[in-house]
């Protein structure tokens, strides 16, 4: 039993979207779909603007993608099962073969993290944790293609992973608390 | 039904270690998945050390959609109509380079070898394709237009090399961690080496303190622990206030300065000439003169604690009498004006900003002064990089471990610049050299000679390059014949007679890439086959010469000339590399000691072999010692917004503002305007606008941004002129000679020093 998360580092992440490109790279996203999108601080994918007015300004980049919620609410809705939420790795995963594309994880998912990318089959679309990498050992595409070292993943109840130790030492957010899904991306502090 | 196998979950045929060497000192080591002749996916490349694996946006959107971008260049094409009517025709290499080479010969014999010209850039780091346009101009005994001052960042080599004796210096970017100040004035890494932004993080996780100094609220400047924004073009001003600070609160450190700067020196008061033993004794040993402690007049070399201020009558050779003042005091009346109230008011900073940062700067144990391109962007841009060098020397850093004063060092400068005579000049032919920075004023005029033919590679001429709109109006009319060999159907390429197709990085056989910004060699190589008909440069000009009876000295492979080129060079560091671990590892660390630190033995490439603070070569030109010049532009009211065209971390000059996966996230160009600038003049978020001042014009969508400094406006740079509603940014710049740069190397082009006003458009 594991507990897979992310930690996002936001005083290294630069907002530079190769976590983005990359992912788009490894998992053949569609264009304009994303599985994971860097936000600036006003929830903008493309612009980059800071808060506060000149001279008082600060910014900071939140990368955003599917945060493998413990309570998922998307998984909760699914009337196919298509969408589940694996005890052994704690992943929220997704097979394509039983979606019927009717949109409701999207509306229940906090984090607009799915989308609807093949326009052919009409199914979901959303971070896998680069399982198929993980499977062979390696890290999620993202992890490995961030320049500065923002991005870590492993098993957030191990306390020896790298992961839950960054948890464990630095002030953390995580996104929509208050929803209850529990997510497992924790987002060390700008 | 099963969803397609993903294109990079397939399994690949091979694995090929190359390098990704767009005008990017990242120079990135790639792992390229590749099936089928098809690249599957890119991967960081592994090093002989750990910690420099790393690729980017911009090299996955290169790897993924450049390569067969439905614009690629497939065959070579010759013009089928008037000059940039759009009309081609496909031909074969044969016919392109048989045309090609007649009319060469055909100007040759009209107009002299030289009015054959050639001219390059840095759009590929390979230092074949760096070096074999002068290497065919040599040749064919033909001209090669220089880049330095058109690149736009020669000042920083031109603020260095008078007062330290080289161009360039930079600690190892890996040990930013053991720095504990970082002073980052006009730098921008987070989007311009944002492969080595790792160790900025890493130093700030060490306890380093990060100040940015930029008049735009950076990537960079948002993870300072305090930003600084001065008005463009005042950099110089705000640290001759630092200096001032420094020296009024006794922060200097004077032992050092006397020592190993010129500062001591006694100036003659007439003619600004530093005094020699000579002008007093002619039989004399050769040697600047100083006074001691006592107020005895003295070789340098010959006393330990000269003074660094205060006057002394003296007898010349020829019976006359003079009082010379020390260099310093030159110095000190040149900055008196520059209080921090004075500078507060150049700058647009608060004076207790100047105060503090002095403060923090001589304080600071190990203060690295980490200087960029933006500041020197101008048409004094020069004074900038040597405010840096006056600071930083005045504080006893420079040769210290970890401080110094850093702009850009890496194995690539040395490598490219230093590629050996019998490569660039085979068999000790040489042909004529030009400054390619007034490339339109030469062949407009015809002057100093006639020069009829250009051929560019590697070169955004169309979007990187001043007023490419009156090059086509006034240059090109001159021409007899324009060559661009290129990937895309560039600005420029679309003027061409002739548009050759060259490969991309991962198409080329091999080529040598030395690190942009770190100390690795690295070999790229052929990871799938050339797209359609595409060449090398090398391949290109190797067929040329073979038609122009100059063939003999182009029939290496792809491989013999990098080793000629690695076994000939002249730093005995690369002759030392390797080549068969090169061609094992892929990328081979050339011999820098650790740590890194630049002029550590104290030794300056000086007349004096001191730190030249006070420079006589630009007595003539009121340059001796360091002052604050205004930008040209910013004065005229009726241009009251300085223009910057800052780099950003989604494209690398303008090589892929074209691609899908960098549009999605960066769509068109937008004109960033303070709230401030925008409200009065009635221009709202989403508008389009004209930008406009006496040299041209553009049109594009506004964006308010309270991360620009009111007072000025930002385009991004690398955008070509199709991706604007009209006209092109560049139209907007100007090169105006600068007699110091001319003294130095040549005019640098000063890609900010535009100023411009801001309508809605339609108005």
């Amino acid at each position: 039993m594991s507990r897979m998360g992310f930690v996002i580092d936001l005083k290294r992440c630069i907002g530079c979207d190769t976590c983005a490109v990359g992912c788009k790279m490894e998992n053949d996203v569609p264009p304009e779909r994303f599985r994971l999108n860097v936000l600036d601080p006003h929830r903008d994918p493309q612009l980059e603007r800071p808060l506060g007015v000149y001279p008082a300004l600060s910014q900071f980049w939140l990368p955003t993608m599917c945060q493998h919620c413990s309570d998922a609410p998307c998984v909760a809705v699914c009337p196919t099962r298509a969408l589940w939420r694996d005890d052994d790795d704690g992943m929220v995963s997704l097979d394509k073969d039983r979606c019927v594309g009717c949109h409701r994880c999207e509306e229940a998912c906090p984090y607009d993290a799915l989308s609807f990318a093949d326009e052919t089959t009409g199914t979901a679309d959303k971070c896998s944790f680069c399982d198929h990498r993980l499977a062979e050992g390696q890290a999620p595409m993202c992890q490995t293609v961030c320049p500065t070292r923002a991005i870590t993943s492993g098993d957030l109840d191990d306390p020896a992973s790298a992961a839950a130790q960054l948890v464990a030492t630095r002030e953390t957010w995580v996104l929509g608390e208050s929803t209850g899904a529990r997510p497992n991306i924790f987002y060390l502090k700008p | 039904m099963t969803a397609p196998v993903a294109r990079a979950t397939a399994t690949p045929d091979r694995i090929v270690r190359t390098v990704c060497s767009p005008n990017c000192s990242g120079t990135c080591g790639v792992n390229a998945f590749v099936k089928d002749d098809r690249i599957l996916k890119i991967e960081p490349a592994s090093f002989p050390e750990p910690g420099w694996e790393r690729i980017c946006l911009k090299g996955i959107a290169m790897a993924m959609q450049r390569i067969d971008h439905p614009d690629r260049l497939r065959w070579p094409l010759k013009r089928d109509g008037p000059r940039g009517s759009g009309r081609w025709r496909r031909v074969g290499w044969d016919e392109a380079l048989d045309e090609i080479a007649a009319r060469l010969g055909e100007t040759a014999a009209s107009h002299g070898s030289r009015a054959n010209a050639w001219m390059t850039m840095s759009g590929n780091y390979g230092i074949k394709a760096c070096t074999v346009p002068e290497r065919i101009a040599n040749s064919l005994g033909g001209t090669v237009m220089s880049h330095d001052g058109m690149m736009g960042d020669l000042n920083c080599a031109m603020g260095f090399l008078p007062l330290l004796g080289a161009g360039f210096a930079c600690n190892d970017l890996a040990d930013l961690p053991k720095a504990s100040l970082i002073l980052i004035f006009g730098r921008n890494p987070a989007d311009t080496d944002h492969s080595e932004m790792r160790f900025l993080f890493d130093a700030i996780e060490a306890g380093a303190r990060v100040v940015v100094v930029d008049p735009r609220f950076s990537r960079t400047a948002a993870k300072a622990d305090q930003w600084v924004s001065p008005r463009p073009g005042t950099d110089s001003a705000l640290v001759i206030g630092m200096i001032r600070v420094m020296i009024d609160e006794g922060l200097i450190d004077q032992a050092y300065v006397a020592r190993h700067t010129n500062a001591p020196f006694l100036v003659h008061p007439a003619t600004g000439a530093l005094l020699k033993t000579t002008d007093v004794d002619a039989a004399a040993p050769a040697d600047y003169l100083v006074c001691d402690g006592d107020g005895t007049v003295r070789a340098a070399s010959q006393c330990d604690g000269p003074r660094l201020r205060g006057e002394v009558p003296l007898s010349l050779n020829a019976g006359e009498s003079v009082v010379a003042r020390t260099a310093f005091d030159h110095m000190l009346d040149a900055w008196a004006a520059f209080t921090p109230a004075r500078v507060a008011a150049i700058c647009e900073i608060p004076a207790a900003t100047v105060e503090q940062l002095a403060r923090d700067y001589a304080a600071a144990d190990r203060a690295w002064l980490w200087c960029g391109a933006g500041p020197q962007r101008y048409h004094h841009g020069h004074l900038v990089h040597r405010a840096y060098v006056t600071l930083a020397a005045l504080a006893g850093n420079i040769g210290k471990p970890y401080a110094g004063v850093n702009t850009l060092d890496g194995a690539h400068m040395r490598f490219t610049f230093n590629a050996p005579q019998s490569w660039t000049a085979p068999g000790g032919k040489r042909g004529g050299h030009l400054p390619g920075i007034h490339l339109h004023e030469i062949i407009a005029s015809q002057t100093p000679y006639p020069v009829r033919s250009l051929w560019i590679s590697s070169y955004g001429l169309g979007t990187q390059s001043p007023g490419f709109d009156r090059f086509v109006r006034e240059a090109l009319p001159k021409l007899d014949l324009f060559v661009v060999t290129e990937q895309l159907m560039t600005g420029a390429a679309e003027h061409a007679d002739f548009v050759l197709p060259c490969v991309s990085y991962y198409e080329e056989e091999m080529d040598l890439v030395a690190g942009g910004e770190h100390w690795f060699l690295q070999l790229r190589q052929r990871a799938i086959q050339p797209i359609g008909e595409a060449r090398n440069d090398y391949e290109i000009f190797a067929a040329l010469a073979e038609r122009m009876g100059e063939g003999a000295d182009w029939a290496l492979s792809n491989e013999a000339a990098c080793r000629f080129i690695l076994d000939q060079h002249s730093d005995p560091l690369f002759r030392a590399v390797e080549w068969e671990l090169l061609r094992t590892d892929g990328a081979v660390r050339i011999d820098i000691p650790r740590p890194h630190v630049p002029f550590g033995d104290l030794r300056f490439n000086t007349p004096s072999g001191r730190i030249e603070l006070y420079t006589e070569a630009f007595v003539a030109q009121g340059e001796a010692v360091l002052t604050h010049k205004e930008p040209l532009e910013g004065r005229d009211p009726r241009f009251p917004l300085m223009l910057i065209s800052p780099k950003h971390v989604h494209s690398t000059h303008s090589q892929h503002t074209m691609l899908p996966w960098i549009r999605e996230h960066r769509p068109d160009p937008l004109l960033e305007l303070n709230p401030l600038d925008a409200h009065p003049r009635g221009i709202g978020d989403g508008d389009e606008v004209r930008v406009w001042n006496d040299r041209g014009s553009f049109t594009v969508t506004a964006s308010l941004n309270e991360a620009v400094k009111p007072g000025m406006a930002t385009v991004p740079q690398g955008y070509w002129r199709k991706h604007f509603r009209s006209g092109h940014f560049s139209d907007l710049g100007q090169v105006v000679r600068n007699a110091v740069q001319e003294a130095v190397i040549e005019t640098n082009y000063p890609v900010w020093d535009v100023a411009v006003e801001v309508e809605r458009s339609g108005q």
